[in-house]
């Protein structure tokens, strides 16, 4: 399974959604509930499933879905 | 120094001109910044009312200690292993440093209160101590920036610069150096460390973005700072539409205070070349609270999301534990903004409020609108609006009385003192206050930018824009230096 759909699963759980699709454009600004709480929630679900650590940093500045599957990407190589 | 002051206006042009006749060496900028940033910082020891001998230069000392510890610390732990015991020393002792040096300027008066009235509750009398406590203005700002640093670099995701005065900038960097935006080692430190440029853009749009600072700062929070003085005195009569009208005012210039100040500093920073976080994202358009959050002082709630929420959320794990870490996380904010119980009680009111928020709204996703479009989506933004403003404006109480009696009393008194023919002057106040941040944000909102016109917009409206704020800043704004509300935090 892809990184992309792996991490679509997640974000159907966090966000309690099964019709939820993500694509690596995706923003905060295309979900209503994704606010910077839940984007806690959402990183926190992600270092779960992906067996990753996540910093303080990487969390703060992401910019879209495609900017965490590279650095799940990245994390996952190390 | 203030930034509403003749002396700021002076310092900053013999600043501008010197920073830039040394255009070609980052270097020297560096230095020379770092001299005009004491010298900012220092002034307002060796000017405040009441300080003497070795007092007026503490609040320099404090910073320039705060200063070598943290760096200190970073460079001592950096090359250390991950697991070593040594840099886990080292890390909190450096936490240690900082959190002391704050706890103990700014905290500990209101400790000693507490410890004196538990002893009198207990029949002891303990009245010899100290009462006159000097609070060094900044403190809880650059406090909390040294401990970003420190944590990053701990974290391994920040190098320590190879250069102490590179660092010791980014530590006293005057226009945020004392009421934020409480800036991020990645944004701001790299900046720092190499060459800078002005552009015509950059020199326009940072002249706009200082232009509105003053006009929110001056022409706005200040001209409503008396209005809002009386409607908070107890000895003066109120009816309780002017109780009402007072809570309403001070959100007005509270908003225009602080984020007049951001707008100053991030509007002279770039005027410098440097670019400093947004700090106020039009927050009285926010429809919830939690939204409000992400839009009001965002460099210091994404600070407390980043280091205290998040490293809660790692210890109390699950969605089960998110109202108790939002809570603690809301309780620290109101602890950090001021040293006493009507902060502690203003934290654990947000901290509700955006419980009951979490609580409501649930997790579940949905198309996010930018903008209402229908009917329907206007209602729903103009009654979150509605509410949020107010669900605001009651937090707002706890900040501008002197303790939780005065607080209910204004509260209650809303609902009990009618209303009177004096309540005139406050209402066409806030319909005119009013109107201006609405006229300033909504285009800002809309279009999701900074600054009402947009810079390809036709040389006319910009024209006439700025013409009406330089109006505005001269018909009701006066440079009396007005301390900012926020400098007490």
């Amino acid at each position: 399974m892809s990184t992309l759909a792996q991490l679509q699963e997640v974000f159907r759980n966090v966000f309690d959604d099964d019709s939820l699709v993500i694509a690596n454009e995706t923003t905060a600004q295309d979900i209503e509930a994704w606010d910077s709480v839940q984007h806690v929630t959402l990183m926190l679900e992600v270092e779960d499933a992906f067996k990753v650590r996540l910093s303080t940093s990487e969390m703060a500045y992401l910019k879209n879905v495609g900017d965490l599957v590279e650095l799940i990407d990245r994390k996952k190589k190390k | 120094m203030l930034f509403n002051s003749p002396e700021f206006v002076v310092f900053f042009l013999v600043v501008f001109a010197v920073y830039w006749m040394m255009a070609r060496r980052w270097r020297w900028q560096n230095w020379f910044l770092l001299g005009a940033s004491y010298v900012f910082y220092g002034w307002w020891g060796f000017h405040a009312p009441g300080l003497h001998g070795f007092d007026r230069a503490l609040p320099l000392v404090l910073l320039i200690t705060s200063t070598v510890a943290t760096h200190v610390c970073a460079v001592a732990l950096y090359p250390l292993p991950e697991e070593s015991k040594r840099r886990r020393v080292i890390f909190w002792v450096g936490v240690a440093i900082n959190v002391g040096m704050l706890g103990y300027f700014k905290y500990r008066g209101f400790f000693m209160e507490n410890v004196e009235a538990l002893a009198a509750q207990m029949g002891w009398h303990l009245t010899a101590m100290e009462r006159n406590f000097i609070l060094p203005a900044g403190i809880s700002f650059y406090t909390f920036q040294g401990l970003s640093y420190l944590i990053d670099v701990d974290g391994g995701s920040q190098k320590p610069p190879d250069r102490f005065w590179d660092f010791a900038l980014f530590h006293a960097y005057f226009p945020q150096l004392v009421a934020g935006p409480i800036e991020r080692t990645p944004n701001l430190l790299p900046q720092l460390m190499r060459q800078r440029t002005l552009t015509p853009e950059r020199f326009w749009s940072g002249l706009q973005l200082v232009i509105i600072g003053y006009v929110k700062k001056v022409a706005i929070a200040d001209a409503i700072a008396p209005i809002t003085a009386d409607a908070f005195n107890p000895g003066l009569p109120h009816s309780g539409v002017g109780l009402l009208l007072g809570i309403y005012l001070f959100a007005l210039q509270i908003y225009g205070d602080f984020s007049g100040y951001s707008d100053i500093a991030r509007g002279c920073s770039r005027l410098m070349g440097v670019e400093l976080m947004i700090n106020f994202r039009q927050p009285y358009f926010s429809r919830n609270i939690t939204e409000f959050w992400e839009r009001w002082h965002i460099s210091l709630s994404s600070w407390l999301r980043d280091y205290l929420f998040v490293p809660l959320c790692r210890i109390f794990r699950g969605k089960k534990w998110i109202p108790f870490n939002l809570f603690v996380t809301m309780l620290v904010s109101g602890i950090w903004h001021g040293a006493s119980w009507n902060f502690v009680f203003w934290g654990m009111v947000l901290g509700i409020l955006l419980v009951i928020h979490k609580l409501w709204a649930g997790p579940k996703a949905g198309k996010h609108p930018h903008r209402p479009h229908t009917p329907r989506a206007w209602a729903v933004q103009l009654a979150g609006m509605f509410l949020t403003f107010h669900a605001v404006c009651l937090t707002l109480v706890f900040v501008k009385t002197r303790n939780l009696t005065e607080a209910w009393n204004h509260v209650a008194g809303i609902f009990t003192k009618g209303f009177s023919t004096a309540d005139t002057i406050p209402a066409v106040y806030f319909a005119f206050y009013g109107l201006v941040v609405v006229l300033l944000d909504f285009p800002c909102w809309w279009n999701d930018r900074e600054r009402p016109v947009a810079d390809d917009a036709p040389s006319w409206q910009r024209g006439l824009v700025f013409g009406c704020l330089l109006l505005l800043l001269t018909y009701l704004g006066e440079m009396t230096g007005v301390s900012f509300v926020y400098f007490q935090f």
